[in-house]
């Protein structure tokens, strides 16, 4: 619960840091990534949430004890067809979260596959996530959780089962996240951080300890 | 230890209401008269301060709808719909994190109700809200208590929020007055001096300048000073070395075109003027065919016609075809609508083990059938017989083009044909003929898609080299933030309705065949303003993008679109000739010249 936060608002003059942090969902189609964000940030669940095409981006904060982290995130098209479009949305992102549905033993194979793929071409220190989602169906379950989370643990995931639809682990998963991201130095160290150095400079706007 | 004192703090101090305005009401899509009626107000937290817009709790608040001559009836919905409906537009937001507003107020002499739209820094919009009971005085009074506000010089219903820290540096660079030099021109015009060719620098003013300059806001050094002047006039002769290889578009970017022409959009093609043009046999008389489909371009279809008019636009009836050659043909392919059907229909689970490749197929299509244009009440309902229905349109054209099979977008230029139609094999056939035009949208390699967002990016060059500079600073000019508007046709920007009137304008292929890139040109010049204004950088381009979805009018679009043409049409023998291509000259001319110039050639400077 702790990671809903009205309207994502520092405390303007207050010991706490907000750091920017760019984040994408990835994962076969209609396993539920946008539903994932639209229950993170809206709190909203749509029964039939359309296909999201090219990319949606939306953003939310989450409060940490010592530091505010607002992540910046980039909802992807999963269809096959589009993968070639991935590489441009996740570039610079220091989390992911991949997706697939606990009903649908395929989507698993294509999150591994996403999987592999950032691990070769992501930046290095991406903190990547597994999400089972769907698991409000868990009676249709395919892909066995101890088969995931043997899987998570082998190539150092996060891993959790979620639920868009009920809101289960929803926020939890964005708060492990959170937790696990590098929170840059105290402030008057300057705008370049830890989390700033795999940025390209422009992209100043996006990924800094203020 | 701090954050535990803060949670106590927010424990103890209430909330302080500042201002709470009733009759304040949302409109949830451009093309809907539904205003929600609700309350706009500004709330004092220990968070911050926050502009709030909730739904009217009162049950019997009343939702109105306004009619067309301005007066207002009740909306009949259940109390479930209304709260969902208020629940999904109601908002809450940091006043620090307001970049600007749009404000516009009716016509003098018209009816209609002053509106505000809350634009964010982070490129979102807030639904508009029209204030039905009172003026927009009171809030904007309350809201400068906070921060600072001013009208935009370029567009007076644009009140943008200024930046205290880009104040101070403004101040602080007016230090740094070395007349004519780059970086005084910059602050006294950066769009203009992007246009005039430095784009590279003011971006280098941006990425370097600016931020070094607002580590010391107070004082600039001396040295500080110097260094600085030396590293931009380093870039600048860069610039110039650069730009020489890059000739031909000093000319493109320098060119003037002459002004707008006004437009207006005309009634919809009635059934009695789309009649006259039929012969006494049903085909069409071939010398008016074009004075017809300019009557469907000005002005679309009225409803009653598209049935008919649809199946010629899309080639599924042919022009010259008399009626009872076209109920033969239609028996034909009714014929062969049901073979390729029940070649699909005849595949069992056993054999879907053995046949990957169908099996994928089908199941894509599966997925997107179940999630296409639900909340339209045509496909509403768990157990719609019309999702069957594009189910089987959506599985026999895998059939019918199984290399392409199914792509996501598809059912999205399928789901109006089956609307309009309400009949499987014309529904097929139409979007066989729909898929003739945008088949390529969805090959895998998406060159076609690649080589329209260079095109739709040199036409923004042209129409508006401020906005196209703008984009290329800040890296956006790859034009990817257009993608869905140019995938399904605009089919997610605008409500079903609209979305049928923009087809079948575009399917009349009047007045050039890339009308659709005018369309997107329209749509982005509208929003100049609103990006530069509020420096956007490319997250935040992308996130306006996507929220104009429903909020943008048809026929203004179109008329701009239009007069974009008109421009451009003008100047024809100055344009350069690939653009000449987009606009005169069909797609295999234009595919033919896909050596548009690329990204690494456009490096330019028009003095």
């Amino acid at each position: 619960m702790a990671a809903r936060n009205a309207g994502g608002a520092a405390r303007p003059g207050g010991p706490n840091r907000t750091c920017q942090f760019k984040l994408v969902l990835l994962g076969e189609s209609a396993v539920g990534k946008s539903s994932l964000v639209l229950r993170f940030v809206k709190g909203q669940f749509h029964e039939y949430q359309e296909s999201t095409i090219g990319a949606a981006f939306l953003t939310q904060t989450v409060c940490l004890d010592d530091a505010t982290i607002k992540f910046e995130i980039w909802d992807t098209a999963g269809q096959e067809r589009y993968h070639s479009l991935a590489p441009m949305y996740y570039r610079g992102a220091q989390a992911a979260i991949v997706v697939y549905d606990i009903t649908n033993q395929e989507s698993f194979q294509k999150a591994k596959n996403w999987v592999k793929e950032l691990q070769r071409q992501a930046s290095p220190n991406i903190v990547m996530a597994l999400a089972g989602n769907k698991a409000d169906v868990a009676n249709k379950r395919t892909v066995e959780y101890e088969e995931a989370n043997a899987y998570a643990e082998d190539n150092a995931l996060l891993f959790m089962e979620t639920s868009a639809k009920t809101s289960m682990n929803v926020n939890d998963i964005f708060m492990a996240i959170a937790k696990k991201l590098p929170i840059g130095p105290a402030q008057g160290e300057g705008p370049t951080g830890t989390v700033d150095m795999n940025q390209p400079q422009q992209q100043q706007k996006g990924s800094c300890c203020k | 230890m701090d954050s535990d004192l803060d949670s106590m703090v927010r424990s103890i101090v209430p909330d302080k209401t500042v201002v709470s305005i009733t009759g304040v009401a949302a409109k949830l899509g451009e093309d809907s008269r539904e205003y929600i009626p609700g309350i706009l107000s500004i709330t004092e937290k220990s968070i911050g301060v926050f502009i709030e817009w909730r739904p009217s709790e009162d049950p019997d608040a009343s939702w109105v709808m306004t009619t067309d001559d301005g007066n207002s009836e009740m909306v009949d919905r259940s109390p479930v719909e209304k709260r969902n409906c208020g629940a999904r537009v109601a908002f809450s937001m940091d006043v620090n994190d307001l970049s600007s507003f749009r404000i516009e107020e009716p016509k003098r002499g018209a009816s209609g109700f002053p509106s505000i739209r809350l634009i964010c820094r982070d490129g979102s919009s807030q639904v508009p809200l029209f204030f039905r009971d009172s003026t927009t005085g009171e809030f904007i009074d309350r809201l400068q208590g906070y921060i600072t506000l001013r009208r935009s010089h370029r567009d007076a219903t644009l009140v943008v929020v200024v930046d205290q820290k880009s104040e101070a540096l403004a101040k602080s660079v007016s230090m740094l007055d070395e007349n004519g030099d780059i970086l005084s021109r910059f602050m006294q015009n950066p769009y203009m001096t992007a246009m005039t060719g430095f784009s590279k620098i003011t971006s280098f003013v941006q990425d370097q300048v600016i931020p070094s300059v607002l580590n010391d806001t107070d004082a600039v050094t001396q040295e500080e000073k110097i260094r600085l002047m030396r590293e931009l006039r380093l870039a600048e002769e860069h610039m110039r070395v650069h730009s020489d290889a890059a000739g031909e578009f000093e000319v493109v970017t320098q060119l003037d075109l002459p002004p707008r022409p006004e437009i207006y959009r005309e009634l919809p093609v009635s059934k009695e003027l789309w009649h006259s043009f039929k012969l006494s046999n049903g085909s069409y008389d071939p010398l008016k065919l074009h004075h017809l489909k300019m009557n469907v371009f000005r002005g679309g279809l009225n409803a009653e016609l598209r049935k008919e008019a649809w199946k010629l636009l899309l080639g599924y009836r042919q022009w010259h075809e008399t009626d009872s050659e076209f109920e033969k043909r239609r028996t034909e392919l009714a014929k062969q609508y049901h073979n390729m059907k029940s070649q699909w229909m005849a595949i069992t689970e056993d054999q879907e083990k053995r046949f990957s490749k169908f099996v994928k197929r089908k199941s894509l299509v599966e997925k997107d059938v179940a999630r296409t244009d639900r909340t339209v009440p045509f496909f509403q309902g768990e157990d719609n017989v019309n999702l069957v229905h594009l189910h089987n349109v959506l599985m026999t054209y895998v059939m019918y083009n199984f290399d392409l099979g199914y792509v996501q977008g598809m059912s999205d230029f399928a789901s109006p044909l089956l609307f309009v139609m309400k009949d499987e094999v014309d529904t097929f056939w139409c979007f066989v003929g729909l898929m003739e035009m945008t088949h390529k949208n969805f090959e895998k390699d998406q060159a076609f898609i690649k080589l329209q967002m260079n095109q739709l990016r040199d036409l923004v060059m042209i129409v508006n080299p401020k906005l196209a500079n703008y984009l290329e600073s800040e890296k956006s000019d790859d034009m990817y933030f257009c993608f869905r508007w140019v995938l399904v046709w605009f089919k997610r920007e605008f409500s079903f309705l609209d979305t049928c009137k923009l087809w079948e304008v575009l399917w009349s292929g009047q007045p050039c065949p890339r009308f659709l890139l005018l369309i997107c040109v329209a749509i982005l010049d509208s929003q100049t303003n609103i990006i530069i204004d509020n420096q956007f950088g490319l997250t935040e381009i992308l996130k306006h993008i996507n929220d104009l979805s429903l909020h943008l009018k048809v026929d203004e679009i179109l008329t701009a679109a239009e007069a974009i043409f008109h421009q451009l049409s003008a100047s024809q023998d100055k344009l350069p000739a690939h653009i000449c291509q987009y606009l005169n000259i069909g797609e295999s001319a234009v595919s033919s010249s896909s050596s548009s110039p690329s990204k690494t050639d456009s490096q330019r400077e028009d003095l």
